[in-house]
């Protein structure tokens, strides 16, 4: 019922004359103007009376009410007196009308809030001091504000009991505690897509629940302990850890995917104790999925602390000075030179260090810097040129103005949870129409499975057929391409690119405008987008070369066959995981909670991660390592603070320290780009299957591999085998991990 | 146009431009790009062409020789041709060391 | 049934009549000489000054309903329920001349009838079938649907099941005259799931409706096509709140929706509805044919029109039976119950609408007039008409801790005030009517009866604090006396009924549970 002011605000701009925004504005509804506690407030006509009462500075209680959920006024916290009306009104149910008079502290207001506080606290079990909750608890803040001071509730019949849920290894359920608010289940049924909870029973007999023993299966199911104002859904991993107060809070950015979400890391001395999401409209809301959440336990497991060096079959531990030096004899006694010194970039790589580490590599003549994905020895079937070739242009909040989206080889759900939030958004209120080539997946939203092959993607641009969304593709006002990052790691990859360019192309007037950008490729690593823009690619001819020095730099997705045993490999990373063991050097490098750096999410848009606690034992900030090793190896590189290597980041491109904004690629040069892939001399598409690149959600990157918590998930959802424990038994059912 | 595409040494290795979207200084970088980057990649299919654009900035030329060495030179007001022949003589250029 | 906020002024204020001036009236009125108990109740009536006075009004007696003036003549069930019965009996008579006269003239005639719901709200129909003749409304693409609310579950009420039974052509032909009214495409009637019998007689009639043409495609001939549906609910109570019922109509858990937006901006499946009570529909065709200044010819301004009461309780003769609104509450009973069951006197006190509106003593039964205005004024509602009488027998706490068991188990616990408050209210009536309670528990429980009213999202909450105001307003003393009686007995009862004798008294009593009263039992 209420409707978002959906104007974009660009910031100031940092250098250069100011010159108009790429953006336009989009039409506002008439403003209408109230009076709340005397204050005239003007607000767009569609907001509810509680939005207008907090922009007039007057804070209104409310349990059940979200600004990005569905309206629901059953808490009745919210009332407020009207003018004119002989009872009290909620104002989160009430759309602000002109000229209205709204007071928000009269005496009948107080009652009522009194009251509706009483009621909710008659049913509400004295677990303060075991909750979970205690300290962020809207109940607690809120009884203390505007509830009366003692409870007249001494019935002999005692308090509601409610039984426990359990809805997996992620959210414990104290279901006494619960005060019925159903933003859980608004939650799972307009964000998450999964029609699971609901409201069983009558009465005082109402309970939230899935009804059948179920796991709650969605990879954003941890924003409902966000949601819930008691602790009434808590963190299982956390459960019993920590106490709000005692916790360092630190803003930063997440990277365990390429959407770049801003989240709050919540560290408590050296340790991280949970992450928590931040608000930010305009890439992941108020949501993190699970994943970004969760796998922070694995930041205790299997990590790098000091140098190791290779001697024979095992590793032996080494000072900084010996490991570097051993690598530079390493890269004497092989040989390399030019090409053969090869780099192998990873997901977790942050920017700052792949920009030293192009810069000592270049320094020592190669160009041979890859990725660590199938193909990534040869340059990008994108190409790294013109950036609008490899980033989700539409930008993330665009995506809800998009009425019909094409997914090309992309599990949405999996590689950019947030972004599926917004699918989810767009079908259930604008009826956006959906359309899949590529191997299914369960989806929140309904979509067309049109093919699953390169050659049907050809096939349904150029005879795209009768069906119900070939049709609505033919009309589309704002048609969305979507091709996945898999897509470009397949042998079809420029194929595909082909074809999709050339069918935007030849509707340009649709696909390409000032206020709209149809066609975007989604990265599904968070490195990736840096990457690119870096120009951190292999030049044909680095690929046929037989390397003979190879840096790995949190590399650990690659090929191992693409090891050639004779060559000798520098690892640096945070965790030991798959390229560890084939390093003969391993140099600790700092997880992305522990160094302050650059990250560019797959729209281009750059934002700072911030160090929240220190590195383990003898690790080191990853470009501060490669600047060590280039001093070492007789290549100083000319930055010595991070100020100096952000200049430089600025020297190669601008977008990567223009920090939380989108620098959007101009309408010319997107053709450009488009007309270069129509143009690629590519053979044709085959009929191989597009396949998921994620097997398993929850176990994609170092980080998720080693937490104990993503292996109880990965256990529990993707291979389905989760035993609810007896929830009566007491301690193992609701108690953390770890 | 052919000729610079043709007359870059094999020593340059990347070649980088800074572009603003919107504002007329970048409007002859703008156009040089749109008119001879096919021409340049065809007949240089190592070099990397970046074209970084965000809002507000000088346009600039940079380019990468072998060695990490880099040069640079400011495009700001000029015409198509005069951006062709900037990079001309940056390419070109024995000298090492920013503009 | 449920009633509307408008009733909620009534229950807070006391109401004390106006001294009034002296009038002509009473001195030339013939009966002054020889009172009669009839006669007097009219001048009483006449000597309090309340909302439907006119200034020297007509003196006018109500009540007596001719036969030849009632509408339901079936609704004993004694004649043929079935189309030619209802023929026989004036139904589907010229019922296409009336559809052809116009949306407009028809809500005109039920505004000149004033008609006001008979579900219990006493809103005037005629108001509220044109709001969905809003101007602008031919432009709104979507279906428009008249619902009835034929699910008649407010304890004490029925007369709805009756009309069903005996004269449900007159509910299909009233939802078709209706509908027309309001430019509806159909018309669904939501109906209680336990009337088995009563849905089958309206099915039946919706079926013989259908094979004489008289609704469906072009119904009686007029061009007008409209269809009627009839679904079965499902036993809860809170779906005769119309945006509840709306919701169960739709397949969803019944429970109520905010207004605003209200029904007729969207209702049912999102399209303009209007949701009205069974009576109030079948009454409809026979105000348009006998003229709605016929209809209005009865009861008193502003509460105009015949209504059937439903009667039940300590009378003689417990009965169903319609008759004129205004009709002075005793009459009622007396002409047509047989009287109260061992003498007027015998009588303790008076639900006259249903278990939702507020219980009176026998004073003020003595006096009021059964309709909207005369009950308001004296703190009660009428209602649905279904009045529930109890003599000097009945346990008056016992039946109001039934009431709050009713509300507890009704309420649909969307809202916090209900679904928390009901169950406590009914823990302490319970305790109340058992006497385990503290004296000053007494004024807990009405403040927090003040805190459920007018902050819940329906009217459940409203008419679940209404009776235990009433009980408190007028029956204050046997309560006091309950409790008295329970203490002298057991001794001192602490908050929450537990016994101060089974108090540990090693611990301090804290000073909120109601044992300062006696705290020298330490000593003890």
């Amino acid at each position: 019922m209420f409707a978002r002011s959906r104007f974009v605000a660009r910031r100031a701009i940092k250098f250069g004359s100011g010159s108009r925004t790429l953006s336009t504005t989009l039409p506002r509804r008439a403003d209408i103007t109230l009076t709340v506690d005397g204050k005239e407030v003007t607000v767009p006509q569609g907001t509810a009376l509680i939005q207008a009462c907090e922009a007039a500075g007057a804070t209104v209680p409310r349990f059940c009410y979200h600004d990005r959920l569905a309206i629901a006024g059953n808490c009745r916290m919210c009332l407020v007196e009207v003018e004119r009306s002989p009872k009290p009104v909620a104002s989160c149910a009430m759309p602000a009308m002109p000229g209205s008079k709204v007071f928000t502290n009269t005496p009948l207001v107080h009652k009522a809030r009194e009251g509706v506080m009483e009621f909710l606290l008659a049913n509400h079990p004295l677990d303060c001091a075991i909750c979970d909750q205690g300290g962020e608890c809207d109940l607690q803040d809120q009884s203390m504000r505007y509830g009366s001071d003692r409870t007249r509730f001494h019935e002999i019949t005692g308090k509601r009991a409610v039984e426990n849920k359990d809805l997996g290894p992620i959210v414990k359920t104290s279901m006494n505690r619960c005060i019925q608010c159903t933003r859980c289940v608004r939650f799972a049924n307009d964000v998450a897509g999964v029609e699971d909870l609901g409201t069983t029973g009558r009465g005082n007999d109402l309970q939230i629940g899935m009804y059948v023993e179920k796991v709650m299966d969605s990879e954003m199911s941890g924003n409902i302990i966000d949601l819930c104002p008691v602790g009434a859904l808590t963190s299982k991993p956390y459960a019993f850890q920590a106490r709000p107060w005692e916790l360092k809070k630190t803003e930063s950015i997440d990277v365990l995917d390429a959407v770049g979400s801003n989240i709050r890391i919540d560290s408590r001395g050296v340790q991280v104790m949970r992450i928590q999401p931040k608000i930010n409209d305009e890439v992941n809301e108020e949501w993190i999925n699970d994943k970004t959440r969760y796998a922070y336990d694995g930041l205790k497991y299997q990590r790098l602390t000091t140098p190791l060096v290779r001697e024979g079959d095992r590793f032996v531990p080494a000072t900084w000075e010996h490991a570097l030096e051993t690598i530079r004899h390493g890269l004497i006694n092989s040989g390399a030179k030019g090409d053969e010194i090869k780099a192998v970039a990873g997901h977790l790589a942050d920017t700052e260090s792949l920009t030293t580490l192009k810069d000592l590599f270049n320094k020592l003549g190669s160009e041979n810097l890859t990725l660590d994905q199938p193909f990534g020895d040869s340059p990008p079937a994108t190409g790294v040129d013109l950036r609008s070739n490899y980033l989700f242009n539409t930008g993330i909040e665009n995506i809800e103005e998009a009425d019909a989206v094409l997914l090309i080889g992309t599990n949405p759900r999996h590689e950019a949870a947030i972004i599926n939030t917004r699918f989810r958004k767009s079908f259930l209120r604008r009826g956006a129409n959906f359309g899949l080539i590529g191997e299914t997946f369960p989806s929140t939203f309904e979509l067309e499975h049109l093919g699953q092959s390169a050659k049907d993607a050809e096939t349904f641009f150029s005879k795209p057929g009768n069906g119900t969304f070939a049709k609505i593709w033919k009309e589309a006002k704002k048609p969305l391409i979507i091709v996945g990052s898999a897509v470009m790691e397949t042998k079809d990859g420029a194929a595909v690119l082909k074809a999709v360019s050339k069918h935007v192309l030849a509707n340009q007037a649709r696909f390409l405008n000032q206020e709209w950008n149809g066609f975007s490729i989604l990265q599904r690593a968070a490195s990736r987008a840096a990457a690119y823009d870096l120009g951190f690619t292999p030049s044909t001819t680095s690929s046929s070369v037989k390397p003979k020095f190879i840096y790995l730099l949190n590399a650990d997705e690659f090929d191992p066959t693409t090891i050639p045993s004779s060559s000798f490999v520098v690892y640096q990373g945070h965790h030991g995981d798959l390229g560890a063991q084939y390093a003969d050097v391993c140099l600790p490098g700092s997880a992305y909670t522990e160094k302050s750096t650059t990250w560019i999410n797959t729209e281009g848009r750059a934002q700072l991660g911030r160090t929240a606690v220190p590195p383990p034992g003898a690790s080191r900030e990853d470009w501060k390592i490669l600047r060590a090793l280039s001093e070492v190896l007789n290549q100083p590189l000319p930055y010595d603070d991070v100020l100096a290597l952000r200049d430089r980041m600025w020297d190669i491109s601008p977008t990567l320290v223009r920090y939380d904004s989108r620098e959007i690629p101009s309408v010319e040069l997107t053709k450009l780009g488009l007309q270069v892939l129509s143009e690629n001399k590519t053979s044709q598409a085959s009929g191989e299957k597009f396949k998921k690149p994620i097997e398993d959600f929850y176990r994609t990157d170092p980080i998720s591999r080693a937490s104990v918590t993503m292996a109880a998930c990965s256990k529990a959802f993707t291979k389905g085998d989760y035993v609810p424990a007896d929830v009566d038994e007491g301690a193992t059912a609701q108690a953390s991990y770890a | 146009m052919t000729t610079l595409a043709r007359s870059i040494p094999r020593t340059v290795k990347e070649i980088r431009f800074h572009l603003c979207q919107t504002s007329p200084a970048s409007r002859g970088v703008r156009q040089f790009i749109l008119s001879s980057y096919s021409g340049i990649k065809a007949s240089n299919p190592d070099l990397k062409f970046l074209v970084r654009e965000a809002a507000g900035v000088e346009p600039k030329a940079f380019v990468r020789w072998e060695r990490g060495v880099e040069s640079s030179t400011g495009l700001s007001g000029l015409n198509e041709k005069d951006v062709a022949s900037a990079l001309n003589q940056l390419v070109n250029q024995q000298t090492v060391g920013k503009a | 049934m449920l009633s509307s906020s408008s009733l909620l002024r009534q229950s807070t204020s006391t109401f004390r009549p106006r001294s009034l001036p002296k009038s002509n009236l009473l001195r030339s009125h013939p009966s002054t000489s020889n009172p009669s108990p009839l006669n007097a109740i009219s001048q009483r009536t006449n000597l309090i000054r309340s909302l439907a006075t006119v200034a020297d009004p007509p003196v006018r007696h109500y009540g007596g309903l001719k036969d030849q003036d009632r509408i339901f003549t079936n609704l004993y069930c004694r004649h043929d329920h079935g189309i030619k019965g209802a023929r026989s009996r004036g139904d589907w008579h010229k019922t296409k001349e009336i559809l052809l006269k116009g949306d407009s003239w028809l809500i005109q005639q039920i505004k000149d009838s004033g008609l006001r719901g008979r579900g219990g709200a006493g809103f005037p129909s005629g108001l509220k079938w044109s709001f969905m003749n809003k101007p602008g409304w031919e432009k709104d693409p979507r279906p428009r649907y008249l619902v009835v609310n034929a699910d008649e579950g407010e304890p004490g009420t029925c007369k709805d099941r009756e009309i069903m039974r005996g004269d449900p052509h007159k509910l299909v032909e009233g939802c078709l005259v209706a509908g027309r009214a309001m430019n509806a495409t159909a018309a669904y009637i939501y109906i209680r799931g336990e009337f088995y019998q009563e849905a089958s007689h309206v099915q039946q009639a919706i079926d013989e409706a259908y094979k004489a043409g008289l609704i469906g495609k072009n119904a009686c001939g007029s061009g007008y096509d409209f269809d009627v549906y009839l679904h079965r609910g499902a036993g809860a109570y809170i779906c005769g709140e119309e945006t509840a019922l709306i919701e169960s109509l739709e397949g969803k858990q019944g429970k109520p929706r905010l207004k605003p937006p209200f029904p007729a901006d969207v209702g049912l499946f999102g399209c303009p509805s209007t949701v009205a009570n069974v009576e109030t529909v079948a009454v409809a065709p026979t105000i348009i044919r006998r003229g709605g200044k016929w209809f209005a010819g009865f009861g008193r301004e502003r509460n105009q029109g015949t209504k059937v009461f439903c009667v039940s309780g300590h009378v003689n003769h417990p009965c169903v039976v319609e008759e004129e609104m205004s009709i002075p509450l005793q009459e009622l009973l007396e002409k047509h119950c047989g009287g109260i069951r061992g003498g007027w006197d015998n009588l303790k006190g008076i639900i006259p609408g249903g278990c939702s509106v507020p219980v009176i003593p026998k004073d003020v039964c003595e006096k009021v007039l059964m309709d909207y205005d005369s009950l308001k004024d004296n703190q009660t509602s009428l209602g649905t008409g279904a009045v529930i009488v109890m003599d000097k027998s009945t346990d008056m706490i016992a039946a109001i801790a039934r009431f709050s068991k009713f509300y507890k188990h009704e309420s649909c616990g969307q809202c916090t005030p209900c679904r928390e408050g009901t169950t406590w209210m009914m823990n302490m009536m319970d305790r109340m009517v058992e006497g385990r309670a503290q004296e000053r528990e007494i004024d807990m429980l009405l403040e927090l009866t003040k805190q459920v009213e007018g902050h819940t999202i329906c009217a459940l909450g409203d008419a679940a604090a209404w009776p235990i105001q009433g009980l408190m307003r007028h029956f204050r003393p046997e309560v006091e006396a309950r409790l008295a009686g329970f203490h002298a007995k057991h001794g001192q009862v602490l908050y929450g009924g537990k016994l101060l004798s089974d108090v540990d008294t090693r611990y301090a009593i804290p000073d909120n549970l109601g044992g300062d009263a006696q705290r020298s039992i330490a000593a003890v």
